[in-house]
């Protein structure tokens, strides 16, 4: 058969998708492909996605140690081959001419300058060790990130704690999921969800709030549309104050004022309540009704409730008292209901209530432990489960999830780690936002820290309220490792050239509990090096290279020993990856979901239920479970194997609107761009979809303002201002306003607007809910150009 | 040289009406066709990234579309 290559090439891309997704070929299609041969590369790399939290399974193509093709690993039970527009474009940005190759050094005249490794970590090194020596152990601070390999947080982690004895440990989850982790851990008694993405397939009603699942999180979208398709008869409700494309799939959309969710949730469950529809055996069995201290009986938790009846609520919410019985009605009745949440529901000075009563819709209606029943929480980043909450990787916590305040968890972690008993401190350091509070000079008496070392994050545009902020990073010594110039490198000491995630492989764990390995694909461009490497060597140069003994050049074989130290660690904990060896997890196709307590154990599906979930039979575990116990919450810290109702009382957001500040402003992710922008704004594609921030606004409000598509307007709150163009559609309800969070333009970035007051429990700043004003200053102006920071040297003036 | 593999996923009723949309379509062929005819898988070949770029934008104006998303994408040199 006389076939050209361009032909060939197409043939095997279609039946490898073909084979991916379960489309048959056509028919003209389908012949030439029995003789065609495998897409020209010299191998494929297992994978995972570098961005969102769904964990998407890829495989690389290298040809001539180089990147040649991306494609989805059709055995991923994350996202069965399908990969969205950033997932298949990670090459565009992998060999991006404004990667950061060697390392440099700040020098007198204020510039950046090229070094070698040896004098960039002998500096590092040097002035981590003077500042500790002056000012304290905890003067020197880690802030990491969920986008770090499981091994890179896990080693940072551990030289900090256990070499320095600081728990001076921070990472941008503390941004993003601390509201989910608090909320876990209040509720059910051990953080991340007992169900997986399985139960998508089989729930009966899916309420998805505080996420826009379509543009964050958009391979499990098409997974919800997927059976939504399949079974129209699943029910979904939106509860988000704005209609996005999320919307478009739901039976049913609950608006409400942003910070207002609580009193709708509230009302849902009294709904339930009053018609009868929750499970009492199951309250009574699994259930405490408590706000925090004292319990309450069924009796007292109605009438706490009752001040939430439905048509009082939509007053104060905008949410129609027809639409809250509707859904009460449907997610008690389904049979087996699973409620998802992201952002909307995290970022919030309520974020941790906010998660509890979702938790409680679940326990007072049974809706736990059984297939397609979940209370599930979504995350942001691919590692932030993995990496930062399951190692630990925070100030108030240990590997698997302990917390450094429990006298027996800090004495099984300093065994493990074989450290002089007392070596952990038992006091908690602080959040991000008080770690960024306390950073300065080191002449200044009133900020206790005086160094920091950044990984793979971008504080100096994701920090809210960035005005306060900035100048503490000015003034302190900033160590940043990453792979491009950002915001924050601008205000580093030290710049460290890091490798890509293709470019040294390790474990990211996802929102489902699962870990899944990447392999290293190629070399890293230049002197670029994996942060595994600069934390070991930052470790030997400090003297803890017997606690950090993986610092050789092969990035894999240090990973495996670190990972191999995890897991040992965390053994005997609920979330033991004992079982998930890393010739396993190289060997998996898939990854492998914890808890795994032995090599031959699958991983599991559900948690706290007998015969799926492999604690119930862990020593540790198993005297404390009734023998005749179907489900058990075995992590319930009162011993009495019961999850936690919580009577919470209702507060809205830290900040609403009032006569100088009328509209609430809320920010969030488009699909095409990720976070801070660093990597997508990189690759022309994406970035034209989206070049520039924007606010959004209803008709209804830009009419009253005299505002026409495209005018440039001023947006100011009581920190900060933001000048952009408007862009008038029918998305959020009138009086909320909407900026994407990805722009680095310093006029366009939300975070100078946004708001820094943290949930009480869980610190997570208040992100989705300021009050601000606009005002117009001019008429359209061209501002799509595509802004990224390609000079290191580039002053960034604020 | 970028080969792409997409699917599309089709709104209710929206497959002949997208069929014939993508017929009209330069560098877009129709490789696959799910039995329920609610996915089409494609290739999309094209030179460089801003016309796969401008021809998702097309495909995604097309009443019947729902979705469009990626499976593959080959980068490699030219023959």
């Amino acid at each position: 058969m006389n076939m050209t290559r361009r032909e060939m090439l197409k043939l095997s891309v279609a039946a490898s998708a073909a084979a991916a997704v379960g489309i048959p070929l056509t028919a003209e299609t389908l012949t030439p492909v029995k003789n065609s041969g495998e897409i020209d590369v010299d191998r494929w790399v297992k994978g995972v996605c570098r961005f969102c939290g769904t964990g998407c399974g890829v495989y690389i193509g290298v040809k001539a140690n180089k990147v040649v093709a991306m494609k989805g690993n059709p055995e991923a039970k994350t996202n069965f081959g399908y990969l969205c527009v950033k997932g298949s474009m990670i090459h565009k940005f992998m060999y991006h001419p404004d990667r950061l190759t060697t390392p440099l050094i700040r020098n007198q005249n204020g510039k950046l300058e090229p070094a070698t490794w040896d004098k960039a970590l002998d500096l590092i090194a040097k002035k981590f060790k003077d500042y500790q020596t002056r000012f304290g152990k905890n003067s020197v601070a880690y802030y990491g990130s969920g986008q770090c390999t499981t091994e890179e947080s896990y080693t940072f982690n551990k030289l900090w704690k256990g070499g320095f004895g600081s728990n001076y440990v921070e990472g941008n989850p503390r941004l993003c999921m601390a509201s989910a982790v608090a909320g876990y851990l209040s509720s059910i008694g051990s953080d991340e969800p007992a169900g997986t993405y399985a139960d998508f397939e089989s729930t009966k009603c899916l309420f998805i709030t505080g996420s826009n699942t379509s543009e964050a999180h958009p391979i499990l979208f098409r997974r919800i549309w997927e059976r939504k398709r399949k079974d129209p008869s699943l029910k979904i409700i939106v509860c988000e104050p704005r209609k996005t494309k999320t919307s478009d799939i739901a039976d049913l959309w609950l608006p409400i004022d942003p910070g207002t969710d609580l009193a709708v949730f509230h009302s849902i469950a009294y709904e339930i309540i009053k018609n009868g529809w929750h499970d009492k055996a199951y309250i009574e069995k699994l259930a405490r009704i408590t706000d925090g201290e004292k319990t309450f009986t069924l009796d007292e938790y109605t009438k706490h409730l009752s001040q939430f009846d439905a048509d009082a609520v939509a007053k104060m919410t905008r949410c129609p008292a027809k639409s809250i019985r509707q859904a009460a009605e449907w997610f008690a009745k389904s049979g087996a209901t699973m409620s998802i949440w992201c952002m909307g529901l995290n970022q919030r000075s309520r974020g941790v209530w906010a998660n509890n009563l979702i938790h409680n819709l679940h326990l007072i209606t049974g809706n736990f432990g059984k297939p397609g029943a979940d209370s599930f929480s979504l995350t942001g980043q691919p590692n932030a489960c993995g990496g930062v909450r399951e190692t630990g990787s925070l100030s108030h916590l240990l590997p698997g999830c302990r917390l450094v305040a429990n006298p027996a968890a800090r004495a099984q972690v300093e065994k493990a780690w074989n450290i002089k008993d007392g070596t952990i401190d038992p006091k908690p350091g602080p959040d991000t936002v008080e770690m960024f509070a306390a950073l300065g000079a080191e002449n200044d008496t009133s900020k206790p820290i005086k160094a920091i070392f950044i990984c793979t994050t971008n504080p100096a545009q994701s920090m809210p309220n960035l005005p306060k902020y900035l100048p503490n990073m000015q003034a302190g010594f900033l160590v940043v490792a990453d792979i491009f110039p950002t915001r924050t490198t601008q205000f580093a000491d030290v710049v460290l050239p890091a490798a890509f995630l293709y470019e040294k492989g390790g474990v990211y764990g996802c929102s489902e509990r699962r870990s899944q390995l990447t392999e290293k694909a190629v070399n890293p461009p230049g002197q670029a090096k994996p942060d595994i490497w600069i934390a070991a060597q930052i470790a030997k140069r400090m003297g803890h290279s017997k606690l950090i003994p993986w610092n050789g050049d092969d990035s894999m074989k240090a990973n495996e020993l670190a990972w191999t130290d995890y897991i040992k660690v965390t053994k005997d904990t609920e979330k033991t990856l004992w079982g998930a060896t890393y010739k396993r997890l190289k060997e998996s196709k898939e990854g492998i979901q914890w808890p795994c307590p032995s090599e031959n154990h699958p991983g599991t599906y559900k948690r706290y239920v007998r015969g799926m979930d492999p604690v119930f039979d862990m020593p540790g575990y198993k005297e404390k479970i009734p023998a005749n116990a179907s489900q058990y919450f075995y992590v319930d810290a009162k011993g009495e194997g019961k999850a936690n109702i919580f009577m919470r009382a209702y507060a809205g957001a830290a900040e609403t609107p009032n006569a100088e500040y009328p509209f609430f402003l809320t920010t969030g992710r488009v699909v095409e761009q990720w976070h801070t922008g660093t990597m997508t704004n990189r690759v022309p594609e994406i970035a034209r979809a989206h070049p520039n921030a924007y606010l959004e606004i209803h008709p209804t409000d830009a009419s009253k303002l005299g505002l026409k598509q495209g005018d440039m307007v001023e947006v100011t709150s009581r920190r900060g201002k933001n000048t952009l163009p408007v862009r008038i559609v029918e998305v959020a309800l009138p009086g909320v306003l909407f900026i994407p969070m990805h722009d680095q333009k310093k006029e366009r970035m939300v975070n100078f607007i946004c708001n820094d007051a943290v949930d009480g429990a869980s610190k997570e700043p208040e992100y989705k809910i300021a009050a601000v004003k606009i005002t117009r200053i001019g008429g359209p102006m061209d501002v799509a150009e595509q802004y990224n920071i390609s000079d290191v040297n580039e002053k960034f003036v604020f | 040289m970028l080969i792409t593999s997409s699917v599309i996923e089709v709104n209710d009723g929206g497959f002949a009406e997208t069929e014939r949309y993508l017929a009209g379509l330069p560098n877009v062929e129709v490789r696959g066709i799910s039995e329920d005819k609610r996915r089409i898988l494609l290739i999309i070949e094209t030179e460089d990234g801003e016309v796969l770029e401008k021809i998702s934008a097309e495909i995604g104006k097309c009443p019947g579309v729902f979705s469009l998303l990626h499976h593959s994408f080959h980068f490699d040199e030219d023959e």
